[in-house]
């Protein structure tokens, strides 16, 4: 037994060697074989992909991804923000806000009288001018129906999900220029049109700064529209402009211009008020005027800027200039004496007449009580060569340069063309058409000592980082009279706010007032005569007299009732200045004002 | 012997494995890649679009301040609700200030 248990170890053994050498001697061939073929299939795939691949990703790359750009990358235009305009004190006069736009897809509207009826009570536009619009334009792919719509028309829009859901209408963010002030400077802020183009006023002629840059936007888009992240670039904002315009200012002037209106019933009025030191605009208010969030609204009268595009006779206020010139050439003294007595004076056979019968005035009478014969006369002695190179020397037949659409030059006619009468008619303001700012630029040379200074109304334009890119300065334009002439004028100027003179009511309690009154008939083309029932009533003078803060000039068109300049134009300077040196804090300069004297007690 | 060969093979066939596993894994990587991204630019997108409505909502904050802050409604408010009056000038006094200023005692000259 145990003999034949091992011999069967021992042939198991055995049998295993000879399977093991069994192993060694059977032929790998078949096998090989085998796994080379699948090898070879299997690279060839792999092979065949590779090319592939390479085809697509490196040969192919630039096309394909060019349609698949088409297909999922849109290009979106920006429109840029409008520069905002500040006062000079950083308040905003005219910014941006962003509206919804609405717009039609006509050629997925099914059904476009159903469409129109819902939308046209919201928008305020008749269901059949809509209806009409859709179906005209059935083919495109756009339509517009309403611009720049206030948040609650969008909001009310917005309820209608349907149409919007079907792709039928939709909404598009725009800017628009917005003037949270209103009424306040209009005529100074102009307006711009839907498009952001500014078309009147500082609006058109700064346009080209408050203008920014139309930037492309690249927006991915999936499948269903839905926005992926766009290029982070953003439109170019417009630059920004800093008015030399001081808002507090200019509602006090356009409060007491709207009083006087009210009060006269006057057919226009206008008041600018400057720095006589610098030329620069404090305020510039015209009436009637309008509303630029609502241009369209208003008319051409409303939208008019008077200031510096009406020409009016003077009338009495050219008496100054007349005086300027006639102690700068020694034509007069102070001390000279005029018979004024007869009331009227004939020139070239016109007759001017006194309002007032005087007697024998002085130089310094005659402008105080604005005397039209007293005028003549001084005129007379200084000559029209001279007058006339006196007031091309102040400024008038010329435009100021104020940075302002529409300045117009006036009407100076060349001595060599003045006639018999024409001495004597511009010696009290007549034959000769200016500006208001023209007449108050002429003021202020005599109010800051003799220079003629160029108005401007713009301090510096600042692009959106911050940098000032352009700045504008006091600018001297040359001197026109000496110091010594102009402080002698501004004497001369305060005797008539005091008793006795014409502008008593511009007397300003605590401050003392330097000006002149203006009364001038308006000329009738169609007549051609002077009216007698239509007058331009006037004042202009600066305050304080001896270190003047303000040069101001207010004009009224036609009153009814009173006409007079002293009575008509002078209470609403007088009522501006107070309240400007309120605002400005300015002391009064008399004694009647106490000064409190505060001291520690030891 | 035979085992030394039985273990050179086992590696071998261990590496044969590991290949296509780690072509696979490498595949996925990068699709996964691809979608986390695809995903980031829908959330920017969406940001984009809080971030443009947070700006609307700006400007406008800033227009209606402007237009609160304008002398005319402050003017309004003033007078209709807090029954205030322009100021007259009268009633202001400058005050001087004398070198041993002190806040003690006020005279009248």
């Amino acid at each position: 037994m145990r003999h034949r248990l091992l011999k069967r170890k021992r042939q198991k053994i055995d049998d295993r060697k000879l399977w093991d050498e069994d192993l060694k001697n059977i032929p790998l061939e078949n096998s090989r074989k085998r796994a080379v073929v699948i090898i070879t299939i299997i690279s060839f795939g792999f092979v065949v992909i590779l090319f592939r691949l390479i085809n697509l990703m490196i040969l192919d790359h630039e096309k394909l991804s060019g349609r698949a750009s088409q297909q999922y990358i849109r290009e979106k235009t920006l429109t840029p923000q409008r520069g905002v305009i500040w006062d000079r004190n950083m308040k905003e006069m005219a910014t941006n806000i962003e509206t919804d736009s609405l717009y039609a897809v006509p050629s997925n509207i099914r059904d476009t009288g159903n469409l129109s009826a819902k939308i046209a009570p919201i928008i305020k536009v008749s269901a059949g001018e809509i209806n009409r619009l859709l179906v005209k334009k059935k083919e495109k792919s756009f339509a517009w129906l309403s611009r720049r719509m206030d948040m609650e028309t969008s909001e009310k829009l917005n309820v209608l999900r349907e149409p919007i859901k079907e792709g039928e209408i939709g909404f598009v963010t725009e800017p628009k220029r917005y003037y949270p002030k209103g009424q306040t400077a209009s005529h100074i802020l102009g307006f711009a049109n839907i498009d952001d183009k500014g078309i009147a006023g500082l609006e058109l002629v700064y346009n080209d700064y408050l203008k920014g840059e139309v930037k492309s936007v690249s927006v991915g888009l999936d499948a269903r529209g839905k926005s992926l992240m766009s290029d982070v670039k953003e439109a170019v904002p417009g630059n920004n402009i800093l008015l030399t315009v001081d808002e507090g200012l200019q509602y006090i002037v356009e409060r007491e211009l709207t009083n006087a209106m009210e009060e006269r019933k006057a057919k226009a009025a206008v008041a600018i008020m400057m720095n006589p030191m610098t030329g620069e605009i404090l305020a510039l208010a015209n009436r009637p005027t309008y509303d630029p969030n609502f241009p369209s609204a208003a008319d051409g009268e409303e939208k008019r800027n008077r200031a510096i595009t009406d020409l009016y006779e003077p009338g009495s206020t050219m008496k100054s200039i007349l005086a300027s010139a006639a102690i700068e050439e020694k034509a007069v003294s102070l001390n000279n004496m005029f018979d004024v007595s007869k009331g009227s004076i004939t020139v070239g056979g016109k007759t001017i007449h006194d309002v007032h019968r005087h007697g024998v005035l002085t130089f310094q009478e005659i402008i105080k009580k604005s005397s039209n014969v007293g005028a003549v006369k001084i005129g007379m002695r200084l000559g029209a060569t001279k007058y006339y190179e006196y007031m091309k020397r102040f400024g008038f037949g010329e435009k100021t340069g104020i940075d302002f659409p529409g300045e117009t030059r006036g009407i100076l006619r060349n001595v060599k063309n003045w006639s018999g009468t024409s001495l004597a008619a511009m010696s009290i303001g007549q034959e000769i058409g200016m500006t208001p700012l023209q007449m108050l630029r002429a003021y202020s040379a005599i109010a800051n000592g003799g220079v003629l200074m160029k108005p401007y109304i713009v301090s510096e334009i600042i692009s959106p980082d911050g940098k000032a890119i352009k700045r504008n300065s006091p600018t001297e334009e040359r001197r026109v009279i000496s110091k010594a002439t102009a402080a002698t004028l501004r004497d001369i100027l305060k005797t008539v706010v005091e008793e006795g003179g014409t502008a008593q009511k511009a007397n300003v309690k605590g401050n003392l007032v330097a000006g002149k009154t203006g009364t001038a008939q308006i000329f009738d083309p169609k007549t051609g005569h002077y009216s007698k029932n239509r007058f331009v009533s006037s004042f202009v003078g600066f305050a304080p007299a001896d270190n003047p803060k303000v040069a101001l000039i207010v004009v009224v068109y036609e009153p009814a009732g009173e006409t007079y300049g002293g009575l008509v134009a002078a209470p609403v300077f007088k009522n501006i200045i107070e309240h400007t040196f309120a605002y400005l804090d300015v002391p009064m300069e008399t004694e009647e004002n106490k000064i409190l004297l505060v001291s520690r007690d030891r | 012997m035979t085992k030394r060969r039985t273990k050179n093979n086992n590696k071998r066939s261990f590496l044969k494995l590991c290949f296509p596993l780690y072509f696979v894994f490498c595949l996925f990587a990068t699709i996964w890649l691809r979608a986390a991204v695809i995903n980031m630019e829908y959330e920017l997108g969406e940001l984009d679009k809080i971030k443009a409505e947070l700006i609307r909502e700006r400007k406008m904050a800033v227009a209606q301040r402007a237009n609160f802050y304008s002398t005319e409604k402050i003017e309004k408010v003033a007078m209709n609700r807090l029954g205030m009056t322009l100021p007259v000038r009268d009633n202001v006094f400058y005050v001087k200030r004398t070198p041993a200023a002190g806040p003690y005692k006020a005279a009248l000259k």
